[in-house]
């Protein structure tokens, strides 16, 4: 898509699907690591 | 799907507009293509090297006794070998068919996020070529098994964080991978491209990602605790502070049996294309396919246990791990009854391809099966660390995913490069893979059967004679595979030139085939109207 010779991209509304789908599974990735290490900790402490 | 039907194919209109020249081409390129093709050749590169220290391990299991190599630098070649083929091998090779084929399959001009796609490539080189040099650490490679269990593990020398440093990049291009698929195909399908109207290539990578989004960072968070331990006095996994060995067992195969669906879900989609093709009917049960697959995926949540039955755990677990495992042939086996029934009374042919996807069909059930009795808890209590363990997963991923990674190679290889591959070399390269592979992985059942523990530089003497069979194979098996390299250097430097169809009735099955050969560097500028 940032191709120099494509005559059209996605179309702005594609665009801002496209950034928030991989804002939302990029945090769901960051969320389950976090989620994961805490439940160690709590773990522990238990 | 239904009749497609392309209109507006600028292909040609862009022949002004080819790739930038030299090397900024490969390290600066969004192109789909081009990373596609980087991942492909990434991962072959890595299975040829991963290759050669699977024949270290065989070259000294050749004979009993020590031979070649001390026991660590053998516990570092069965760990590095399994690193190396499992995250550098199998899983870019279907990133890379999954970038050079998904949009062609979709309709989409290039994936949705293609700055991201050339930073996941590159981040999966700087990680490997960490992955590798971890070997030449004072105190060597990582030894203690793929699995990296603690406190084993833990007694690596500095090796340890370059490794886990290692596997942190790869998951993270792992995970970017993942979210420009499921982007690319949640929002660039071509108008008519309905989900249910999608081959299964993409709808098998599709649900793979979100695999990959919900176990990736399970073994990221696993390995950073594993750091903490060794460096920061934490105590997750050391039972002297409060902490559970076995604990991490859990959250490794919590991730890890996922991981087996991630590198085999792929590889059934490329044989639910190249049956219907070499058949010259459509795939029998598509709905059915996909629901099979999307099950597959949640079964693969919930039985993560049966890789640990040895470690105690209450029969109310046993129980449930074991019903829920083998409620996976189920899915499976409507997978496999669906192909065959895809070839029933078909206009059969066998080229390359096809035969790839039929040696997957029959060796890979071979694999289930062995994976049915080992999910019998009692059972698995003998078989469990043996060489029959190494034989099952073997014939999952080798005969399994690796050969559906060569059939779609063959398959989708015109259409790339623009020419035939030599025919009568890849059908050589098939005969000897299918009868290599059996004579290398085969033997290993009986060995695991009378009881030879995997993981091993030195063995009894009763087992000799298989473990001279097994290598023999490994080294066929191995050789056979520097003709493939050729075959592909060939058909890419010239050949026999293909049309856009390529092979005979394929335009109904998909997409890429309404695409001229080679595939123009850019493609569906204008999105096709599907049917």
């Amino acid at each position: 898509m940032n191709e120099p010779g494509l005559k059209q991209g996605p179309t702005d509304e594609q665009r801002r699907r496209i950034r928030r789908n991989a804002v939302v599974l990029g945090l769901l990735a960051l969320g389950i690591y976090v989620a994961f290490i805490a439940s160690g900790v709590l773990g522990l402490r238990g | 799907m239904s009749a497609t039907q392309t209109h507006g194919h600028a292909a040609d209109h862009h022949d002004d507009h080819g790739p930038a020249k030299g090397i900024t081409r490969w390290l600066t390129t969004t192109n789909h293509k081009d990373i596609g093709t980087m991942y492909l050749v990434f991962s072959l590169v890595m299975f040829l090297i991963g290759g050669a220290m699977a024949l270290v391990i065989r070259a000294e299991l050749f004979v009993p006794g020590m031979q070649l190599v001390d026991p660590g630098f053998f516990n570092t070649m069965t760990t590095v070998h399994a690193l190396i083929m499992v995250f550098g091998a199998v899983m870019p090779a279907t990133v890379g068919l999954a970038n050079w084929m998904i949009p062609l399959q979709i309709g989409a001009p290039d994936m949705a996020l293609p700055r991201m796609n050339n930073f996941s490539f590159w981040l999966l080189v700087a990680a490997f070529s960490l992955l590798i040099l971890s070997l030449f650490m004072p105190g060597g490679g990582p030894a203690s098994g793929w699995t990296l269990y603690p406190p084993l593990v833990l007694q690596t020398g500095d090796a340890l964080p370059l490794a886990i440093f290692a596997i942190h990049l790869a998951g993270a291009s792992s995970i970017m991978g993942a979210i420009n698929i499921i982007v690319t195909i949640m929002n660039l399908r071509a108008p008519g491209m309905t989900l249910l109207k999608m081959p299964l290539f993409p709808w098998t990578w599709l649900i793979t990602a979100y695999l990959l989004i919900a176990v990736m960072p399970v073994f990221a968070g696993a390995v950073t605790m594993l750091l903490t331990d060794h460096f920061f006095g934490t105590t997750f996994f050391a039972a002297a502070g409060g902490g559970d060995p076995v604990l991490y067992q859990h959250i490794f195969w919590f991730f890890g049996h996922p991981e087996v669906y991630i590198m085999i879900l792929p590889a059934f989609g490329i044989v639910s294309e190249i049956i219907p093709t070499f058949s010259r009917k459509p795939l029998f049960g598509y709905d059915a396919m996909v629901y099979a697959t999307a099950s597959i995926a949640f079964l693969s949540f919930i039985v993560w246990a049966h890789h640990m039955f040895t470690v105690g755990m209450p029969l109310a677990g046993e129980m449930f791990f074991m019903l829920s495992t083998m409620l996976i042939a189920v899915p499976t086996g409507v997978k496999v009854f669906n192909w065959t029934a895809t070839m029933w009374k078909g206009s059969l042919t066998f080229e390359t391809p096809m035969l790839f996807a039929l040696a997957f069909l029959f060796l890979f059930t071979i694999g289930g099966f062995s994976g049915l009795m080992m999910a019998i808890a009692p059972v698995d209590f003998q078989y469990h660390d043996t060489y029959f363990i190494v034989a099952h997963f073997h014939y999952v991923l080798v005969p399994g995913a690796v050969f559906a990674i060569m059939a779609a190679v063959y398959y989708w290889m015109p259409k790339w490069t623009g020419h035939m591959y030599d025919v009568k070399l890849a059908n050589i390269h098939f005969w000897m893979s299918a009868i290599f592979v059996n004579v290398l992985f085969f033997p290993q059942h009986f060995l695991g059967l009378a009881g030879m523990p995997r993981r091993i530089p030195d063995y009894s003497t009763q087992f000799a004679d298989w473990n001279m069979v097994s290598s023999i194979g490994a080294f066929g098996f191995g050789l056979s595979q520097l003709l493939f390299v050729y075959i592909i250097w060939k058909c890419a430097k010239g050949g026999q030139k293909v049309s856009a169809e390529v092979w005979d009735g394929a335009r109904v099955h998909g997409l890429e085939w309404t695409v001229p050969s080679p595939a123009p560097y850019h493609t569906f500028d204008e999105a096709p109207v599907v049917k």
